[in-house]
């Protein structure tokens, strides 16, 4: 193989070349198999040279994923015995305490709701002007994202940005202020957001003890075909 | 970060070790929202760090615009998609990696016997040609950059000695037709 020749197969392997070189060597290549034939060998060392990598470097990860498990594990015995005591401490506390009930089952159903937009990073698309706070939100920097979020709702008046401040508002504990914005797209929001909303207010009607309400949201979510219906039919039963 | 970035683009494995550990708990509560098991989760994880690692070594992430950690998320992102993807569960949406980034996960090609035997004579060639080979295909520097790597006088040495690599690789195949 000319020495050339040999720079442009990696060039090209690696997209390093600009767009007429790349045309004129796609060219040669039609009218050349030997030359089609070294790019294909350069192609698969390409692949294999990058697979033997990876594997080498995953040994490594695992190695080390390996020793986080086993650390884990360990936390996970201290933690259980720790638990285990205070279980019995929330016990005595919840009889006392029919509020704290309420927020202990707040807490066992309440789970972050996930990003379920396009993944953002700065410089990408724009997004319409939500990137910024996609970004927060998947970073867990809940305040920014409530700001950014409510912001972009104000101006626009989009049930999707509206939702997802409540979310962070949620997220930072401002339950009140996440629960208007819940109600106010409650009947307008797309329908992907639809069920999530109905739940959220629920929990959010449940820690603030507003069981009867609570229960309302609860039994239309339990009618309805979705993986919450049975979480919904799961909190009547305890509820009652 | 950009000392850091610098260690990873030279494939610092300590470097490497410290990204791993710095984001995997954050990683981990940021996954388990989209109910993915712990080995699919971690296995994820390491494919990011991958990731991350190969496109540092590509001077992709040179200028970088967001933070390590924004990188890691949105990779990952972009990786739980497309394994939720494959299992067909939930209306995920079409996720991207962040603008410039690559990765190409090879699925298609690992079963081509060319490229298993490939994977099995690498190891077999010798620690010089092996450092080449890696540089050239799998980091992908530039013969400038290598010859300055590999301490070589000039790159017309670092080419002669490539090509004798690569005809080596090629004569094992030979052997292995006519065998």
């Amino acid at each position: 193989m000319e020495k050339d020749k040999s720079d442009l197969l990696d060039l090209y392997i690696g997209n390093k070349l600009l767009e007429q070189d790349r045309e004129a060597f796609e060219n040669e290549l039609k009218s050349n198999p030997e030359l089609q034939e070294e790019l294909n060998f350069r192609k698969n060392l390409l692949i294999a040279a990058t697979l033997q990598e990876r594997k080498r470097l995953k040994a490594i990860l695992q190695e080390k994923a390996f020793e986080n498990h086993a650390k884990e594990k360990n936390q996970w015995k201290l933690a259980a015995s720790v638990a285990g005591i205070l279980i019995s401490l929330s016990i005595i506390f919840f009889i006392f305490n029919k509020k704290s009930d309420r927020e202990a089952l707040f807490l066992a159903y309440y789970e972050t709701f996930p990003n379920i937009e396009a993944p953002t990073v700065r410089g990408d698309a724009d997004f319409n002007g939500l990137s910024e706070a996609f970004l927060a939100y998947d970073n867990e920097e809940f305040e920014l994202a409530k700001l950014l979020f409510y912001d972009h709702y104000q101006l626009h008046g989009d049930e999707v940005s509206a939702f997802y401040a409540a979310m962070s508002a949620l997220e930072i504990g401002e339950f009140e202020e996440s629960y208007d914005l819940l109600v106010t797209i409650q009947n307008s929001c797309q329908e992907s957001y639809q069920v999530p909303v109905m739940w959220y207010i629920s929990l959010i009607q449940i820690k603030q003890n507003n069981t009867d309400e609570a229960v309302k949201h609860l039994k239309e979510l339990a009618q309805i075909d979705h993986p919450l219906s049975s979480k919904a039919e799961e909190i009547i039963q305890k509820l009652r | 970060m950009e000392e850091l970035v610098k260690q990873l683009k030279s494939g610092d494995q300590r470097a490497i070790g410290k990204v791993y550990e710095a984001y995997r708990k954050p990683f981990f509560d940021f996954a388990k929202r989209y109910n993915l098991d712990y080995g699919i989760i971690e296995d994820t994880y390491q494919d990011v760090i991958l990731a991350l690692v190969e496109n540092a070594m590509k001077g992709k992430l040179d200028n970088l615009s967001s933070s390590l950690k924004t990188y890691v998320f949105a990779i990952g992102k972009y990786m739980i998609f497309q394994r939720l993807r494959k299992i067909n569960s939930g209306p995920y949406l079409l996720a991207e990696l962040p603008e410039s980034l690559e990765w190409d996960d090879h699925e298609e090609h690992a079963e081509l016997e060319q490229v298993k035997l490939l994977e099995k004579y690498l190891s077999s060639l010798g620690d010089r040609c092996r450092e080449i080979i890696n540089l050239s295909y799998y980091q992908q520097k530039s013969a400038d950059d290598i010859t300055q790597i590999l301490n070589y006088p000039n790159k017309e040495t670092l080419k002669s000695q490539k090509s004798r690599c690569l005809q080596h690789l090629k004569k094992m195949f030979q052997s292995h037709g006519k065998g």
